[in-house]
């Protein structure tokens, strides 16, 4: 149901807010995927596959 | 409460890549050892993530000497009970990338930090934090009521990088619909040199409207007038999660989507970047 977020903001500042927020993660995140990640995610399937 | 899940998963994806470094006059032996380079997660602290970062470096330090470890930012030491996200934010304006941050082992500064003698210390810290959010939200209703597997579920979910572990709790706690509307907003503005600002502040005015980030900095700021707090601003940039909201976004919203697993909006106010408008 998104019609309480309609409510509290226009959908035209969500997506000014989503937009940031996807531009953030293109200069912060994408151009560093080389780099180790601090959580080794794949720990969990792993252990799980034992 | 917090529905919209492009937002939230936008926000938990968010990692800030980090260069660390061990402080040349604590290389014991040796050559200075190769820097350590993390995607670490904003949401997350900086002593959850950085097991591998002291394995690498403890074997150059005297083990006469080494005691825990600790980091700093261009000789400010970095809070390790703030989340990684508000640290960058607060100390490099987001305009440092990689994140240079240098590693020691001797010198503890313990006027300016806590120590974190374990895990179990950050999720300690951590759980008092949500307590008081929904203390300011909910009159504490909420967590109270949880079960101890929730806490935990919200603990494992931040520690292990599980956003639908840490939602499928957390989404009670952002309930703000009816009568668990918040009552205050969980926040905290942060300044450079400054203790934090945490006030009482409501997500909705007497007269039914929602009250804007441009209301909460005109609330912190003694209700100033709009000339002088533009001018204030004009100079400065208030970053939530990294990004500048306009400053007409509902408080409330802003609350549900962008607050840091610990339940509280935490806001950043920071001089402008040369050359920027």
């Amino acid at each position: 149901d998104s019609s309480n977020i309609k409510q509290i903001i226009s959908p035209n500042l969500r997506a000014v807010l989503l937009n940031k927020l996807c531009h953030r993660n293109i200069v912060e995140v994408q151009q560093f995927q080389y780099i180790e990640q601090a959580v080794d995610k794949t720990s969990w399937m792993k252990k799980s596959s034992m | 409460m917090a529905e919209d899940r492009e937002v939230l998963r936008e926000i938990w994806e968010g990692r800030i890549p980090v260069c660390f470094t061990l402080a040349e006059e604590e290389v014991y032996s040796g050559e200075q050892p190769d820097p350590y380079y993390l995607l670490v997660p904003r949401q997350s602290y900086f002593p959850l993530v950085t097991d591998k970062v002291q394995r690498h470096f403890v074997q150059s330090v005297d083990p006469e000497k080494h005691g825990e470890m600790w980091l700093e930012y261009e000789g400010q030491p970095l809070k390790w009970h703030y989340p990684v996200g508000v640290l960058f934010d607060l100390f490099t304006n987001g305009n440092c990338l990689p994140w240079k941050i240098t590693a020691h082992f001797q010198g503890f500064p313990e006027e300016e930090l806590l120590h974190c003698p374990s895990k179990e210390a950050i999720e300690s810290h951590f759980m008092s934090v949500v307590k008081e959010a929904d203390a300011l939200k909910h009159r504490g209703q909420l967590v109270n009521n949880m079960q101890k597997k929730d806490h935990k579920q919200l603990w494992t979910g931040l520690q292990n990088d599980k956003f639908d572990q840490f939602w499928s709790v957390n989404k009670k706690l952002m309930e703000s619909s009816g009568e668990d509307m918040f009552k205050y907003i969980p926040y905290r503005i942060y300044q450079i040199d400054r203790p934090y600002i945490q006030k009482l502040f409501r997500p909705v005015t007497e007269e039914g409207d929602y009250n804007t980030l441009a209301d909460l900095l005109k609330s912190v700021n003694g209700g100033e007038s709009t000339d002088n707090r533009e001018e204030v601003l004009k100079n400065r940039r208030v970053l939530i999660q990294g990004i500048e909201p306009p400053l007409e976004t509902p408080v409330l919203w802003l609350s549900e989507h962008l607050s840091y697993p610990d339940n509280f909006l935490h806001i950043c106010i920071v001089n402008k970047i040369k050359n920027e408008s």
